[in-house]
Formats: structure tokens, C-alpha cells, sequence
């Protein structure tokens, strides 16, 4: 109760200052507008096409990006974790990948290599592999000394040591990489389809943003807010607890 | 322990090397239009410098950054003192900040420079509310671990409000602090630069716009890099503070 009534005086404060006090539809869009809005996403109605092609071409980008980020991210993190010099030598450009906006990175390869889905989604991949790669290299840190050396004496090699050690060991980093590189993703992936991609849902923001219409804006917001925060509440809390009590069980 | 950073410092610098050798190697086989040599960049990048023209720009988005990154922080330790504090407070913001942690940068990017107008004032509100739910986090758990080992103490003292923040409040959350800034800094640069790309019409980000809308790859790079290089400064410096304070 206590967690909605906010939210609900939220969107009481918005009708009323949109109806009495900024009475500019086209601008201020009223909650009912953007709930109209909403409506006409869902019944795959659109400027630019059906607008479910243009949600799942978003969806599938991002999918792809985040899943390749996490394997790099991950099988990079194992290796810093593991040698100080690796995680040392993979800083800087960790770093300059993650600080440069996804939109520069769609510059610069739109100029490479043209206009392909490749864009967008390895600009992604190069922002998402980040805090995969930090998160899996500080769990690999934590492992415990004991276990390692136990791993040295029973000749646990390559592969196997990989998916049957390493992999195992850091569970809990690794949902909750999932889970933060997932909702950085889907803040982001936007920002990297409003250039040079005949559709997705940058591409319709930036439409409406240009022909001044703010209510599909806020209604792709919405709907884009709420898969997201649904994902994270159906799919990586329960999962990360699971995992959490799993740990304490073995324990 | 020396031996061991200047080994730190040789894999860090080697990767840098390593990375403009490959970008080099990718100019020199690629069009050079399209992908112009570093030194050619770097080239340009010092003309911008020496001849004055990189400051204004570059002040204009500084300025914003910093306004919005002072808003953020007084904004996001008011919201962790408070919902560290109280319990109600926490449950009654829990939603308001998921939804502002999940919503999309660039629809609240279109939607504060369309709503709100093209103004200084529009971009700092935007970066100080983007930045207000990560410091927000940050300090809220950075003060659970607090409550329960000193207030206790404080209490049995009978310790006045004004020396408990003084005296207790602010040393406690200076380190916490600082790791929030430095987070808080980096995605505030970044908003500020994205709303420039995505229609404010100076600074840094309207740059690298222009840039890319004239094809002129090689000026686009040369404001990338210093936008690089602003942050990479802001990092130091602010890890040069944290490590001063964790000592002290």
C-alpha cells in the first residue's frame, strides 16, 4: 500500500497540472492521452508500421547484445579475477568502452561498417560487457585460497575447471551481473537505435519527438520502464534468491 | 608493494599502446576518411586546444555537468539519510525509485528538452534527477551498515544532533561519498553529453553532432577524445581524494 500510494498521488498531481495549469496537449500530455497512447502501441497501431515489429526488433537487440556482453564479459572476468596483470591490462580499455555513450559508438561504427543491426548491437555490447566483466572479476577475487589450491592438487584443468569450478563458485555474481548489465541495457538501448536503423523503438521515439508529440513518447517510457522492472522482479529476484539459499544451503 | 604497481602501471600503459597500435593498424587498411589515423585526431584535437576553441564548449558542458552533479548528490544524500533513517519514507519511495532507476535516459532526455525547453537549467534538473536515485542507493546502504554500530554509542553519550552529523554523520559517509561521486560523476558527464547530441544545441555533445552530420569523422574523434580525457582527469582526482580520506 504504502509503496503505491506515492506513485498514485503522482499521477494525480500530473491530470491535475496538466488539465487546470499547462493546458498543452501536445506538450504536457494528460494521463489520459498517454493511456490512449498506450492502447494504440498495444493494439500494433503506429506512424511507422506495426508497432510490435518495431518493440521486437528493440527486444531482439538488446537480447543479442546483452547475452554475447555477458559470455565476453563473463570468460574476461574469470581470466582478471585470476591474473592481477589480465585485469590490469584490461582496465583501460574497459573503461574507455564504458564511458563512451552508445550513441558515439553507433557513430563511429555506422562509418565502418554501414547500416546493419551489427551497429547497434555491438555498441551495446561494448557498454554491457563492462559491468559483466567488473562483477565476475571481483567474484573470482573472492574466492576462497582453500578451494584453489584444492583444485591445483586434484589437477582441475581448462574447460572442466572452468564450468565445473570457477562458473559454479561465482553463481551469485553471475545473476546479479545479469541482472544490473539487463537494466543498464534496456536505459540504454534506445539511445543507440535513434541513428542510421530503418525501425525499433528509438527510431519512433525520435519521430515523435521531432513532429513535438510527447504523449507516445511518454507511453513507450512507460511500457519500456515496465518490462524492464518486470524482468528484474519476476526473473532475477526470484532466481538471485533461489541462488542466495541454495549458497547458504551448501554452506 | 612497489614492485607490484609499477607492474600495474606497465599492463595499464601497455594496453593503451596496444590500442592505439590496433587503431592505427585499422586506419592504415581501412579508408582513411572513414576511420582517420590517431595522430591525425590527436592533430586536430591540439589545434582545438591551442587555438582557444575547444574551451567554450567544453566549459558550457562542464558547467552543466557540475550544477547537475551538486544537485544529484544533495538530492540523493538527503534521500539516503532519510531512508536510512525512516522506514515509512523507504517504503513509500521504494516504486518512485525503481521506476526512476528503469526508465529510459533518452525518452526523459526528449522529454525534458521538448517539455521543458531548450535551456541550462532544463539539462541540470535532468542530470540531477538521473544522477539522485545511483548516489540515493549508494548512501542509503552505505548508512544501514552505520545504524546499527554507533547510534547505539551515541544514544548512551546523550550526543548533540550538530556534533552527531559533524562528528559522526559526515566522517562515516565520506567514503561512501566518494565512491558515490565518482559513479555520479561519470553518468552525469554522460547525460549532459547525450542531451547536447539529442538536440541541445552547444557544447561538447553538439560537437561531436556536428561532426558526425558534416561526415567529418576525424573532428568528431578529436571531441570524443577530449570528452574521454575530462572524464579519465575527474576520475583520477577523485580517487586521488578517496585514498586520501580512506588513509586519514
Amino acid at each position: 500500500m504504502l509503496n503505491a500510494a506515492p506513485v498514485v498521488v503522482g499521477i494525480g498531481l500530473w491530470w491535475t497540472i496538466t488539465t487546470f495549469v499547462l493546458v498543452q496537449p501536445r506538450l504536457f500530455p494528460p494521463p489520459q492521452d498517454v493511456l490512449a497512447e498506450l492502447l494504440r502501441i498495444l493494439s500494433n497501431d503506429g506512424p511507422l508500421g506495426p508497432t510490435y515489429a518495431h518493440a521486437g526488433a528493440t527486444l531482439l537487440r538488446l537480447l543479442t547484445a546483452w547475452s554475447i556482453a555477458f559470455v565476453i564479459g563473463t570468460l574476461l572476468g574469470v581470466l582478471a579475477g585470476r591474473r592481477r596483470l589480465v585485469f590490469d591490462f584490461m582496465a583501460n580499455p574497459v573503461w574507455i568502452a564504458m564511458s563512451v555513450p552508445s550513441v558515439v559508438w553507433v557513430f563511429i561504427l555506422l562509418v565502418l561498417f554501414g547500416i546493419e543491426n551489427i551497429v547497434p548491437v555491438s555498441a551495446l555490447v561494448l557498454l554491457l560487457t563492462a559491468p559483466v566483466f567488473l562483477g565476475t572479476a571481483e567474484g573470482v577475487r573472492a574466492i576462497s585460497k582453500d578451494l584453489l589450491e584444492m583444485c591445483d592438487s586434484y589437477h582441475v584443468r581448462g574447460w572442466q575447471r572452468l564450468t565445473g569450478f570457477y562458473l559454479p563458485s561465482i553463481a551469485s555474481y553471475m545473476v546479479a551481473n545479469a541482472r544490473v548489465s539487463f537494466a543498464y541495457g534496456i536505459r540504454i538501448v534506445l539511445i543507440a537505435e535513434v541513428i542510421g536503423l530503418p525501425n525499433g523503438v528509438g527510431i519512433l521515439v525520435a519521430y515523435w519527438s521531432d513532429t513535438l508529440f510527447m504523449a507516445p513518447i511518454v507511453a513507450w517510457g512507460i511500457l519500456l520502464t515496465a518490462v524492464g522492472m518486470a524482468v528484474d522482479l519476476l526473473v532475477f529476484g526470484p532466481l538471485q534468491r533461489r541462488i542466495r539459499q541454495e549458497s547458504e544451503l551448501s554452506r | 608493494m612497489v614492485r607490484f604497481d609499477t607492474s600495474a602501471a606497465l599492463a595499464q600503459i601497455a594496453s593503451i599502446v596496444v590500442l592505439l597500435a590496433l587503431w592505427a593498424a585499422a586506419a592504415i587498411i581501412v579508408d582513411m576518411r572513414a576511420l582517420p589515423a590517431p595522430w591525425l585526431v590527436f592533430a586536430t584535437l591540439g589545434e582545438l586546444i591551442v587555438s582557444g576553441q575547444a574551451f567554450a564548449p567544453l566549459g558550457e558542458t562542464l558547467g552543466r555537468t557540475l550544477a547537475g552533479f551538486a544537485l544529484g548528490m544533495v538530492l540523493g544524500t538527503g534521500y539516503g539519510i532519510a531512508a536510512a533513517l525512516s522506514r515509512t519514507f523507504r517504503e513509500l519511495t521504494l516504486w518512485l525509485l525503481q521506476i526512476s532507476i528503469f526508465t529510459p535516459t533518452l525518452i526523459l532526455i526528449f522529454l525534458f528538452l521538448i517539455s521543458l525547453g531548450r535551456t541550462n537549467l532544463t539539462v541540470i534538473v535532468l542530470v540531477g534527477l538521473v544522477v539522485m536515485p545511483v548516489v540515493g542507493t549508494y548512501i542509503r546502504d552505505a548508512m544501514g551498515d552505520f545504524e546499527d554500530e554507533l547510534t547505539e554509542m551515541a544514544d548512551s553519550f546523550k550526543i548533540g544532533l550538530r556534533e552527531r552529523v559533524t562528528g559522526m554523520y559526515l566522517p562515516f559517509l565520506m567514503p561512501p561519498l566518494l565512491a558515490a561521486g565518482r559513479v555520479a560523476f561519470t553518468l552525469a558527464w554522460k547525460v549532459a553529453f547525450l542531451s547536447e547530441i539529442f538536440g541541445f544545441p552547444n557544447g561538447i555533445g553538439w560537437q561531436v553532432k556536428t561532426g558526425y552530420d558534416i561526415y567529418n569523422i576525424q573532428l568528431l574523434l578529436a571531441w570524443l577524445m577530449l570528452f574521454i580525457f575530462v572524464l579519465l582527469i575527474a576520475e583520477q582526482l577523485m580517487r586521488l581524494a578517496q585514498r586520501r580520506f580512506v588513509k586519514w
